[in-house]
This record gives structure tokens, sequence and C-alpha cells, in this order.
């Protein structure tokens, strides 16, 4: 738990208010443990680098815009009978964006996963009795993102992305545990910040 | 996004409001299907209970293998109990340790068939407690093994009313090799008796017989073909019995169900070198424990259940353990037109054997 809260603490600063620290863009997304097992997660993105390149492509010029961004974020996850996952993994991600407005972003992640156990009993003596049991690990995951800017024309405040990952939990038996989870969210972006 | 904000605060609250909905636990009920953990020491064992708790007597399935995860196995109704034996009582499935489910870290202790032992027990006590009912233990194959060690292990202070072995060899250790083989080859040798007398693959069978006739005992040889009689052995195995009764492969939908609504992580399970190293250390421990030699200290009540074309423990192997226990009640039941899992091959037999026993 003490992991969690320092996890937060140092998510705080870039959540917090101040116009210097505002995000460029807010993510919110379903976020599914093995894709079926529902949660719900959200982030906020600071763009840390930002340069262009322009390229010659069949005799068209284009011009790609590419980001170094990190991500603080926040969510959970609940597998029915297994556990319940609440974790904050900030993300360190490379991002390609096309005129098109469609981007690919390739992230790593390290943070803090805990989870809830439900249903555990203990029997003592003749008599059984409940308990409330929560695994500490550390995280690291692994992620690619598909996204497409579906209002580029007008005011360029929102997009869709699809995200699939992987986070590897430790420590555990024998060394560690892995997950598979699928993103799947919307991107708002702020006032002030940029297009995705 | 203070609005996106406020919204995601609100789903989160009630996705875990709803996700702490439950019943009171271990209420009794016909039709009940209870999901929880039984905390041993550092290890969180996953059970099932489906079925029908109200009858009084719940049956403790031990998963075989070593290294499957039980709780697919009755996700799916693999064994297709469903509608037979869990109308009339009920099972209860749980994950042996490290085989299915992956929560925290956990040791396996220095001896892991006596780790597991010991999470039987605990499971067994705790049902026995949560439901006030009689607990029957029903192992197959490598778990009628451990359910064998737990009866020697316990003995008197067992906590089951009763033990159903369904397809359990006994002769994994090394120095019993002389005896595996000579059941393998009177198994064999059955099996050809049987098969001839009703005209199934009759020139197959003779053959058989021939061989078996120059061969009156199946052993190593020396020089460098060391293992070529086992090996015929397998092969005519391969071809005349295993063919009839090959193990129930899971559907494409059953795999489907378990890679994405199973009741654990299916990436760990299906990443399990871990669960191979596990299994390795068992058989290893098993080459070492006499299990044959310490059968006449089973003293339970036992119920025998086996498939008369078993080549992985057969009906020979089943009825020396029968000779074996000091059980003063004990049963055995060779059924026929079965093979390994004799639960799938002849299911209303084994279903009625299996209610016909509980309910005396």
């Amino acid at each position: 738990m003490r992991t969690f809260i320092l996890s937060l603490l140092l998510s705080v600063p870039f959540l917090s208010t101040a116009q210097q620290l505002r995000p460029a863009t807010v993510d919110v997304a379903y976020f599914g443990e093995t894709a079926t097992h529902p949660g719900l997660k959200v982030a906020a993105t600071y763009p840390l680098k930002t340069w262009t390149k322009t390229k010659d492509k069949r005799g068209t010029e284009i011009t790609l815009e590419k980001r170094i961004e990190l991500s603080p974020n926040l969510g959970f996850y609940h597998h029915c009978h297994f556990q319940t996952g609440l974790f904050s993994i900030p993300e360190l991600a490379y991002t390609r964006l096309k005129p098109s407005g469609r981007y690919l972003s390739i992230g790593l992640g390290a943070g803090y996963l805990g989870t809830i156990v439900p249903e555990v009993y203990r029997l003592h003596g003749s008599e059984w009795e409940r308990s409330f049991t929560t695994i500490h690990y550390a995280a690291a995951s692994a992620s690619l993102t598909l996204g497409k800017d579906r209002n580029t024309v007008g005011t360029g405040k929102l997009n869709t992305y699809f995200k699939p990952q992987c986070i590897y939990a430790f420590p555990g038996t024998p060394r560690g545990v892995w997950y598979l989870a699928l993103e799947v969210g919307v991107r708002f972006q702020t006032l002030g910040g940029h297009k995705n | 996004m203070k609005k996106t904000l406020f919204g995601a605060g609100i789903l989160l609250t009630v996705a875990l409001a709803l996700s702490s909905c439950r019943k009171e636990p271990f209420e009794l009920g016909t039709a009940v299907n209870d999901s929880f953990h039984v905390e041993n020491g550092d290890y969180l064992i996953p059970v099932l209970v489906r079925g029908n708790t109200a009858s009084g007597k719940i049956l403790l399935y031990i998963q075989g293998g070593p290294g499957y995860a039980s709780l697919d196995f009755a996700h799916i109704d693999y064994p297709e109990w469903k509608n037979t034996l869990e109308k009339d009582f009920a099972v209860a499935y749980y994950d042996q340790r490290g085989m299915g489910n992956w929560q925290g870290q956990y040791s396996q202790g220095d001896n892991v068939s006596a780790t597991w032992v010991d999470d039987l027990s605990a499971v067994t006590d705790f049902l026995s407690t949560a439901y006030d009912a009689d607990i029957v233990m029903l192992g197959h194959s490598f778990g009628g093994g451990l359910m064998y060690e737990y009866m020697i292990a316990k003995g008197d202070a067992a906590t089951p009313v009763a033990f159903i072995a369904v397809d359990a060899p006994v002769t994994t250790d090394s120095e019993q090799d002389t005896l595996r083989w000579k059941f393998r080859r009177e198994f064999l040798w059955n099996t050809a008796q049987l098969e001839l007398s009703r005209g199934r693959r009759v020139e197959q069978w003779e053959e058989v017989v021939d061989w078996l006739n120059a061969h009156p005992v199946i052993e190593l040889l020396p020089g460098d073909n060391e293992y070529e009689l086992m090996n015929q052995w397998n092969e005519y195995v391969e071809d005349l019995v295993y063919i009839d009764y090959p193990e129930k492969l899971p559907t494409v939908g059953q795999y489907a169900k378990v890679a994405f609504a199973s009741r654990y992580n299916p990436i760990s399970y299906l990443s399990g070198r871990y669960r191979g190293e596990i299994a390795s250390r068992i058989l290893l421990e098993e080459m070492v424990v006499p299990l044959t030699s310490q059968l006449g200290e089973i003293t339970q009540d036992l119920l025998i259940v086996g498939g008369r074309f078993d080549d992985i423990c057969p009906p020979e192997e089943e009825l020396y353990v029968f000779d074996q226990v000091s059980s003063a009640n004990k049963e055995i039941h060779i059924i026929d037109h079965a093979g390994h899992t004799c639960y799938t091959d002849q299911p209303e037999a084994f279903y009625e054997i299996i209610k016909t026993y509980l309910n005396q």
C-alpha cells in the first residue's frame, strides 16, 4: 500500500491544476485485463519533446510530428473470483503522428499494481473467518497504441485509440506474473494542449 | 476535464461497489456456485464448490496430471458432471499449488507432494467446517495417488468419510518398475483375450498374443536397444487400445472460454514453464516414495473405479491395490469400454457407480 501511495504522490503533481502543468491530453479508457475483465483507466499526457520531420512520399511532401510523452495514469480492473487490480504505471511513450490524424505510440512504463483477492477464508480452530487479502507488486508495462483523430477538421479536441499492452508484475512465484490487457479509449485535448 | 474526472470517479466507485456484493457465504442450496480461496500459510488455494450442498455430501475432486488446472476443468464442465453428480451432490474443485492460479509469492516447500497433501488437508477441513458436510475425496490418476498419500499420512485422523480412486496408478517409484511392467504385460494379455473373444482386430491381436508368449517378462534388454520390449508394448497399445479410448479433447469454444473467461489469469498458466518444473519435481519425488509398500496402511473406506482399457493405470494394477489395502469397506468396479478417463468414456456407468456408492 505504501508503494501505491508513493506512486499516487508522484502522479499528483502532473494532475495538479497549476497552469504550467496542465496536461496536453487526458485519456479515459476501458481497460480490460485479458481484454474481457473490465476496468477503467484515466491518464494524462505531457509532451516532453516535440519535433517534426518532412519527407517526400510519391512527389507529395508530408510532415510527421513526433513526440516523447510522459503519461501518469490511474486505473483498475475487476476479474471476477480472481482479483481486483488497482494500478498506477506511469508510461514514457514515443508517438508518431501523421497529417491524416492517425498516430502510433510505443510506450514503456513502470509503477505499482495492487490486487485485492476476493473471498479469502482461513480456518481458525473449528470456525472459519474471513480475511482481507491484498498483494502488492512493482509493475512494468509495454504498450502499442494505434489512434485516430476523429475531429481533425473541426475543433480537433477528440480522438480514439486502441492500446494492447502487457504488464509484468513482480515479485511473484516463481519470479513474476504476466498480464495481457487491452485498452480502448478516447483522448481529449485540453485547452492549450496539442492536437492529440 | 473536471467533468471527465468526476465521471471516471463515479464509474470507479460503482464498479468497486458492485464487485463487493455477495450473498452470505456457504449457504446451503441445491444449485450453489461458490468461489473462494482457502488460506494455507503463504498460499491462497482457489476453490469452486458447485452443485447440491443441501445433500450434505461434497465430493472433493483431486486433479490428475500433475499440472492441470482444476478450475478450468470445472469451468468448461470437462467431466460433464454438472447435470449428473452435481445435481445429487456438491462437487468441490481446487487448483493444486501453482497449477492455474498465480497470485503473490508462495513456496512449494522441500517436498512438493507433502505440501500438496497439506493443501488437500486444508481444503478438506475447511469444506467440512464451512458447509457442515460429509467430504468424500475423488482422486483421478495422479490425483488418486495424492489421495492415497493423504490417506496414509492422516490415518484415522482423516476428515473424509470415504475415498474414491479413479484410474489411479501406484507403481510410479523406480523400484517398482518390474511390478509395473508385470501389470502392463497382464493388461495386454487380458485385453487381447477379451478382444479376440469379441472378434475385434483378430489378426493384430493374435500377433500380440504370439509376441507375449515369446516374451514372458517385459524388461530392459542388454545392448543398444534396451527399451525394445517396452517400445513394442507401447506400439501395440497405441495402435490397438488407445485409438478406441483417446483422451477427450476440449473444443475450440472451450479453449476460448478458458482464455477469455477463466477464473484466473490464463497468461501465467500458458507461459507456465514453472508448472513443468513442479510437475517434474513431483515425478522425481514419486520415484523415491514407495507407495506400493505403504498400501497396507490404508484403512479408510475406499472405492476403486477403473477403465478396462486404461493403459496408464491398468485394471490389473487397480486389482493389486484393492488386494493390498487394509480397508474393511472396499469396493472395486472396472468399467468396460473405458480408458484412462472412464468418466468421459462411459459417463452413465461412472455416474451410477458413484451415486450408488455415495447413497449407501
